[in-house]
Parts: C-alpha cells; structure tokens; sequence
C-alpha cells in the first residue's frame, strides 16, 4: 500500500534539505530554434562539450563556438523550447551516473532507466568524453574473451582488451554474433554492455528477451537510443556506454562492450553536423568522423596490472551496403580495429551459419591470447581450409578429380560444416578442442557428408552423457598430447560405430549410385 | 598192392590220354594270361577304388569341417548377439542419459524463466507502488506551491522584499 | 571581466524601489563595472531581484527559489 505519511515526510524532508539562493550564473538567450538544434547570443565563456540548461529543465549540449553565437544540439524538449529562452551554462560537460547497479537494467544515453523499473542509485558520475589510457598505462592483451564460436574462436581469436570489428551486409548474423558473445560470458566474471544505435525498437525488444531468458542480464546492461530517439542521443550513447565500461574497467574488471550499430551512429552525427551547418566531406559525413570513431574505440584498452589490470574489449558493429567495405566508415573503423570479422551475406543464404569469411577476417592481436590447445590445432586447420578452397574453386571446372584430390574436397566440406554453428548454442573450450581433433582426423571420412552438424552435436551429448571425466582431462592451456588425442579418437570412433552405422550404409549405396550416374554421364557424354 | 596197381594203370592212362607237351603249352598259356589280365585289369582297378576312397574320405572331412563351422558361426551369432544387445542397451542408455539431461535443462529453463517472471513482475508492481507515490508527491508539491505563491504575492511586504535584495547582493558581493 | 564594462545592466524587480534600495543596487553593478542601470518591473517575479550584467545574472528572486524547491522535491 502506499504510505501517506512518508508521502508527507520525504516531502518535508526535500523541502528542508533545499536551500537558498542561486548564486550567479551564466546565461544566453536562444536566437535560433530548429530542428533539435538551437543557437544562443551570449554564454561567451562556455566551453566546447558543455552541458546546457534550457529554461524549463531541458539538456543541450554545445558543439559550435563561434564569435557572437554558441551552436547547441538539444537532448530533449525540441518541441518545447522557444525563441528568447534563457539558456544557462552548468560548467559541466555530460555525466554519465555509473555503478553496480546497472547491471541488468536498461538505460537511455544519459543514465536514466527506461525498463519501468526503480531508479538506480549512481555510484560516482563519470564524464561521458574521457580520454583513453595513456600509452604507460596499458598492458598487454594476454587473455582470451571466448565467444563461444568455433569459427571465431578457432581462427579469429578476440582477447580482452581488443577491438575486433564485425562488419557485413544487413541480415547477416552480426549481432547474433554480438549476442552469442555476450550469452557466452556467463561465469566468466565479463560485464557486458550492449549499446544500441539507433535499432528498431522492435529488434532490440527482442534482443533484451533473449539475454533476459537466459540469463544474461545479470551481468549486462543495454544502454539503448532507438531509431526513433534524437540525433543528439544516438551520437551520445556509445560515449555513455563506454563512460559506464570505463567505470568497470578502472575497478580491475573485465568488460565486454558491443557497439550496435557504427554506421547509424556516423549517419546520427552527420545529422547533427549538417543542421550545424559544419562542411560536409566525404559521402557528406563531417571532416572529423573519423575521429569520431577513434576516440570512442581508443578507450577500449587492457591496463596494465599497477593500474588494476581491467580490461574493455570492444566489439563494433558497422553494417555494410551490397558488401562494400571500402566505403567510408567501413573503411575508417577497420583501420581503427584491432581486426574484423568479414560475413557474407552469400555464404549466410548457402547456410554457413555464422556466415564468416574465414579468408577476409583476421585477428590482429588476439593471437597471442589464444588458449595453447586451441593454437596447436587451429593452425592446421586454417591451411587445410585454404587448401579446401583453393580446390573447391578449381572443382568448379569440372575436371576428373584423383582419390586424393576428391578425400582432400570431403574432408574440406565437412570441416566447414564443423564450423557450422545454431545460434545461442555455444561450445566451451574443451568441447571446441574435441570438435576440432576430430575433424583433423581420419575419423571424418566415416562420416556421411551433410550429417556432420548432427553428428557434431551428437557427439558432444555422448561425451556429456558417457564420458564427462575426458573433458575434466583435457587442459586448454596445455598441449594435448597423443595420449589425450588418442583417447578423444577412440571415444569419437565408439560413438561413430553406434550412431553411423545405418546411414554409412546408404550413404555409401548413395555414393554408388552417384558413381555410376557419373559414369552413364560420362558415357553420354 | 593193388591199390600201387591200380595207380599206375591210372597214370599210364591219363599219360596216354593227356601228352606233356599240351599241358606246358596250357601252362605257359595260363601264365601269360595270368600276367596279362594283372598289368591290364588289376593295376586300373585296384587304382580306380583308391581314388574313390579318397574321395570318400575327402568328403567326409569337408563334411566335418563344414559341421565345425556350423558350429563355429553358431558360437559366434550368439556372440554378437549378445554384444549387439548390449551395445542396443548402452546406446539406449545414453539416448535415455541425453534425453534426461536435456528435459532437465528445459525444466529448469522453463522454472528459471518463470522465476524471472515473477521477480520482474514483483519488481514492476514495487516500481509502480513508487511511480504512485511520486505522482501523489508532485501533486501535494504543485498544490503547495501554488498556494504558497498566492500568499507570497499578497504578503511580501516593501520591507521583506529590500530584505532580500539586500541578502543576495551581500551574498554575490562575498562570492567575487 | 573587462566585457562587462560600459554595458548596461538589467535589474528586475518585483516593485518601484526606493531609494535606500536604489544605492545598494548602484553599489553592486558599479563593483561589477557597469555605470549605467535599467529597471524593469515584473510583479510576477514575486519578490527579490534578478541582474543580468553582459552574460551574467543573478537571480535572487522569490519565483526561483520557489521553482527550484518544486524542481528538487519533484525530480
């Protein structure tokens, strides 16, 4: 029930805890109003970044400082604020509040919850522009952020404190990978922040579902400006979310932060720079787009273990247009990035899911973090896949194909199937090192072609069911040895003799079958 | 005597009846025929039955051999029957073991998801019980206020209000 | 503070003031370097006094602590 008596008492006590008069301040009257940007006569002192107090409570914050007028973008009131308002200046540039208590909730750029939930109780105010760790204050990336993605994982390895840019068309699983990442960081003390550009608020909707059915928002939090929301929020959120990273980060934490999407955020800043009437560059984004990126991805960083160790790894989102990644924002965060990971929207409708190409995605840094087991391994896969597709567009002619050549193409394609992953179904370490010593080894061949997904799922479930002591066995930081290979061989090979069985069979009369249409083929022919 | 008589008369009358040299020519006839028949007859013959012996024989191992086998893949069928049931059993086991896990795992997903329901729920009913209270707040505070601008406009007496503007220029005096 | 010199400083009020008034006004803007005072009365204001010098003002004035009070009690 509500209380009316401390309905009562709070209110005297606001009332009592108020005091006096304001003291001076520096004000400017608005000359301009219009499309959420305003132009103010005075304020001559105020500062590039500063926050402004529109009568009436609204925020703005200026951007443009010239010589008899000031040039503000509005956060709020746009439909409220009138010509001959005063406009004060607060001496303050825009503060995110930052805490514990984020984390699970959902917050606009400015730190105000929007999932109708309580008001959250700020631990300290951090700037929204800060500057990024010096050079001293750095470490090196030493530890891998597992996102649970084999493809990624096995080759493109991410470590805590990288920035690793996923880029590709619409529709072609980028944030799934995002959200697959973040699912995957469950007990493995990562905070994760998910901020969202300028999304459909129904997608995100979607989004916020997933990662609360599963768990996901006790160590999250979505900090979101939707499509709808002003120019001036989808420009800030980034910076908001990184300001709240950075509060984590600067307390020994591990943070995962995912930037959904960089292009709607430089299509919201050339919005806002436009109506400030700044010159246009390139595809009319502002000289300093570039800039814009880099300043917000530069704060990304692992510290070094005196300054507490914490780390932000940062993941970018840029959406690309018919695969074009040398327009100019794909462009530009790719140099910024510490390596991309390239989908396909081609490869996503033919099924690889995740749609990564493994040829165009590198990881610069992420190398040396990679778990020693997965590095022993991942290394032959990577040239047997580049050989694979060497082959398979050599196939494409049509040419006779030798009993090498053709082993050489079905081991190829069943190892991209490996690498075929469900989305929300990630593998940890040790599952990943028995999936990949199995499809180096011979054993694939027994395998029918197209059930190697099925196959693979399958085989986890055994392990999981029958032989949960040869996980616990397998040291990810350790080589595996040829006992411990061996073994996962054998177990492999137990499960293959009871589960092919009757599909070998048909697979091998399928086989047959094909054999000898190719030979009437070839007769005809 | 007689007898002596009698033996001699015989022979004189088979020697006058049968002359020698007949029965060595019948002689030498029989025992040519006798080698004859023996190189020509009896070496073939003789050969002919061992070779069905043989053969007799022969079968007759198969024979044994083909019932040990019999025997043998009757051993074995039993043999990999049984492994094949247990084999049956053990892939039951596992499927049933997977089977369980995953039920398990969708229980428990489906009871977690719930209590996410209900907490969030619980959470929102204790939000709007303070979104209320607030609204009640504001509306107590616009009524005062009100009220206390009204009382103000006729109170405020020459006097408070040189008071006043004497207090904050004192007060911006000190601050510069 | 040299912008603030030979402009005009705006004093609101809520009613004529007297003299004694008056000279405590003049004694503030002259510190603040402005000579020259134009008043301007707004009952609305309700009581105090708001000064705007260049950028500058000084709101001393009942409706603002009034609306502050409500900004703080509501917020």
């Amino acid at each position: 029930m509500v209380d009316v008596n401390a309905i009562g008492k709070t209110i005297v006590d606001k009332v009592q805890s108020t005091h006096g008069v304001s003291g001076e301040r520096t004000c400017g009257k608005i000359i301009y109003s219009g499309d959420g940007i305003i132009h103010i006569s005075g304020l001559s002192d105020v500062k590039y970044n500063e926050l402004l107090e529109v009568q009436g409570g609204f925020k703005a914050l200026a951007l443009n400082l010239e010589r008899d007028s000031v040039g503000a973008v509005l956060f709020s009131g746009e439909d409220k604020v009138r010509f001959g308002d005063l406009v004060y200046s607060t001496g303050k540039t825009v503060q995110m509040p930052v805490g514990e208590g984020f984390l699970g909730r959902i917050v606009d750029p400015l730190g105000d919850p929007i999932d109708g939930l309580a008001d959250i109780q700020a631990e300290e105010y951090r700037p929204v522009e800060f500057p990024a760790p010096a050079i001293m204050d750095r470490g090196k990336v030493n530890k891998p952020l597992q996102t649970g993605i084999l493809a990624i994982d096995s080759m493109i390895p991410i470590g805590r404190g990288q920035r690793e840019l996923i880029i590709g068309d619409r529709q072609t699983g980028k944030t799934a990978i995002a959200i697959d990442t973040i699912l995957n960081q469950k007990g493995e003390n990562v905070i994760c922040i998910y901020v969202s550009i300028g999304q459909k608020a129904s997608s995100l909707a979607k989004i916020i579902s997933t990662l609360r059915n599963r768990g996901a928002m006790e160590y999250t939090c979505v900090v979101c400006s939707t499509a709808d929301d002003d120019a001036p929020l989808q420009y800030l959120a980034p910076y908001s979310g990184c300001a709240l990273a950075e509060y984590f980060m600067y307390h020994g934490k591990d943070v995962l932060i995912v930037y959904d999407d960089l292009s709607k955020h430089a299509v919201a800043y050339r919005t806002m720079s436009l109506l400030l009437k700044r010159p246009a560059g390139r595809e009319a984004y502002p000289g300093d787009v570039f800039y814009l990126h880099s300043r917000l991805l530069e704060r990304a960083a692992k510290l070094s273990p005196e300054k507490g160790g914490g780390s932000i790894t940062a993941l970018p989102i840029v959406e690309t247009l018919a695969g074009d990644i040398s327009a100019y924002i794909p462009t530009n965060v790719i140099s910024i990035t510490d390596g991309q990971i390239y989908l396909e929207s081609e490869l996503f409708n033919s099924g690889v899911r995740p749609a990564v190409n493994v040829g165009l995605s590198v990881s610069r840094v992420g190398g040396s973090a990679q778990r020693t087991a997965i590095r022993q391994i991942s290394g032959q896969l990577r040239v047997n896949l580049a050989q694979y597709r060497e082959l398979a567009i050599f196939m494409q002619f049509g040419s006779d194909l030798d009993a090498e050549t053709q082993k050489t193409l079905n081991r190829g394609a069943k190892m991209t199937d490996t690498l075929k992953q469900r989305q929300y179904l990630n593998y940890s370490v040790r599952e990943m090192i028995v999936l990949l010593t199995v499809s180096q080894s011979e054993l694939v061949d027994k395998i029918p072609e197209k059930k190697m997904t099925a196959y693979n799922e399958g085989l986890l479930d055994y392990i999981h069911a029958n032989h949960e002591e040869l996980l616990e066995k397998i040291d990810p930081d350790k080589k595996t040895d040829d006992a411990l290979r061996a073994e996962i061989l054998s177990i492999a090979e137990d499960y293959v003799n009871c589960s092919v069985g009757e599909d070998s069979h048909q697979a091998q009369s399928d086989a047959e079958a094909e054999a000898e249409d190719a030979e009437i083929s070839s007769d005809v022919k | 005597m007689f007898v002596e008589l009698v033996g001699n008369q015989l022979l004189a009358s088979i020697g006058e009846l049968v002359e020698w040299e007949s029965v060595v020519c019948h002689l030498i006839a029989l025992i040519i025929l006798t080698v004859g028949l023996y190189l020509l007859l009896f070496k073939p013959v003789k050969r002919m039955i061992k070779e069905r012996q043989d053969k007799i024989k022969k079968i007759e191992k198969e024979n044994s051999d083909l019932n040990a086998e019999v025997k043998k893949m009757k051993d074995s069928t039993a043999v990999v029957l049984a492994e094949a049931k247990k084999e049956a059993a053990v892939i039951h086991e596992n499927a049933v073991k997977s089977a369980n896990q995953k039920a398990d795992d969708i229980v428990a997903d489906a009871k977690n998801q719930a209590k996410n329901l209900i907490e969030r729920t619980e959470k929102e009913l204790d939000e709007e019980r303070r979104g209320l209270q607030s609204e009640i707040e504001r509306q107590i505070t616009d009524v005062s206020m009100a009220v206390a601008e009204k009382i103000l406009e006729r109170d405020v007496s020459p006097e408070d209000d040189k008071k006043i503007i004497a207090e904050c220029l004192a007060q911006w005096s000190k601050e510069q | 503070m040299t912008n603030k010199h030979n402009i005009t400083a705006n004093v609101i009020l809520a009613r004529e003031p007297d003299k004694e008034t008056e000279s405590m006004i003049e004694k503030f803007t002259e510190a603040h370097g402005c000579k020259k005072i134009q008043y301007e009365i707004d009952p609305s204001i309700i009581g105090g006094i708001i000064i705007y010098i260049g950028d500058t003002v000084y709101d001393g004035s009942v409706r603002s602590r009034l609306d502050k009070i409500k900004n703080d009690v509501t917020a």
